[in-house]
């Protein structure tokens, strides 16, 4: 027996297995699977969507913008009422 | 391909550029086919798990790390693939899949020298098939695919050691198995004798 050889003519008729032609077919089966992949990777790769579009981010947002408001004419210096009620000039316009 | 080429490809791909991926995977598919193949013992199937293996490669290609080749990496994929693939399958379904074996594909026909060959080639992946996954896929890797140990044992994730003894093991067996069931494959010397003639032994 020669063992080594036996390897060697194994290995040798194995090798001969990467002959096999490739299937044409399979080649385009493959390019649409991995052109659907690709758009979804590129989706994925888009910035994302401003988390305040969600309905309830929004609608916070729009409270706060609100309340904002309300108090700026609460402590605003010059809002109409402060002005109404620290300037005098009511005072001295009924005076 | 030269490295910046490489390079070059690999960001592409990175950012969805499937022509760029196949590019790069283009000389490997084949091999990831007969990996595959080598499991199904169908080529359909067989393409099915090539296929899966380039879309989940080409997916998850941000985690590949650049500290192996590309094409060893993709190898590892498809031996995951190959891997859940067997396991999922029941030993029934694996030995139905057996017994629907497919013969080569036609345009090998083409190809082939004749059809002795042709027919080699078909016993020679049957016994392949017949051997156990670890030694199925070291054996392909290491002697179809003309893989290094040591690309081998990177793919597989075991010592370069592991990998000599396993591919060891596994042409003993496939040897056991040729000369079983395909003794014609095999040289003179190591095919089992004829019935011998009476009184031949003194």
């Amino acid at each position: 027996m020669k063992p080594n050889w036996t390897d060697r003519q194994l290995s040798h008729q194995l090798r001969r297995l990467s002959t096999m032609p490739p299937n044409t077919s399979f080649e385009q089966r493959l390019s649409l699977s991995l052109g659907l992949a690709a758009d979804e990777i590129r989706a994925s790769r888009l910035p994302p969507v401003p988390a305040a579009r969600t309905r309830k981010r929004r609608g916070f947002l729009i409270w706060v913008e609100e309340l904002g408001k309300l108090l700026r004419l609460i402590f605003a210096k010059g809002s109409p009422r402060r002005a109404r009620r620290f300037s005098g000039f009511g005072r001295s316009g009924r005076s | 391909v030269s490295d910046s080429v490489e390079a070059a490809l690999l960001a592409r791909a990175r950012e969805g550029d499937a022509a760029a991926f196949q590019a790069l995977l283009g000389p490997v598919v084949p091999s990831l086919r007969r990996l595959a193949f080598a499991f199904t013992g169908n080529w359909d199937e067989a393409d099915d798990l090539a296929q899966e293996t380039l879309v989940k490669a080409f997916r998850s290609l941000d985690s590949f790390s650049a500290r192996s080749a590309l094409s060893t990496w993709i190898y590892a994929v498809g031996r995951s693939v190959c891997r859940d693939w067997y396991r999922s399958r029941s030993a029934r379904q694996r030995r139905d899949t057996q017994q629907l074996r497919e013969s080569l594909p036609a345009e090998a026909l083409q190809q082939e020298e004749t059809l002795v060959e042709l027919e080699r080639s078909r016993e020679l992946w049957q016994s392949v098939q017949s051997l156990e996954p670890e030694f199925r896929t070291t054996l392909v890797l290491c002697d179809v695919e003309g893989l290094s140990y040591s690309e081998v044992a990177e793919i597989l994730g075991v010592p370069v050691g592991t990998v000599r003894s396993r591919l060891s093991r596994a042409r003993g067996r496939l040897r056991k198995l040729l000369v079983r069931e395909h003794p014609s494959m095999l040289p003179r010397e190591f095919r089992v004798p004829e019935s011998s003639p009476p009184g031949g032994l003194r």
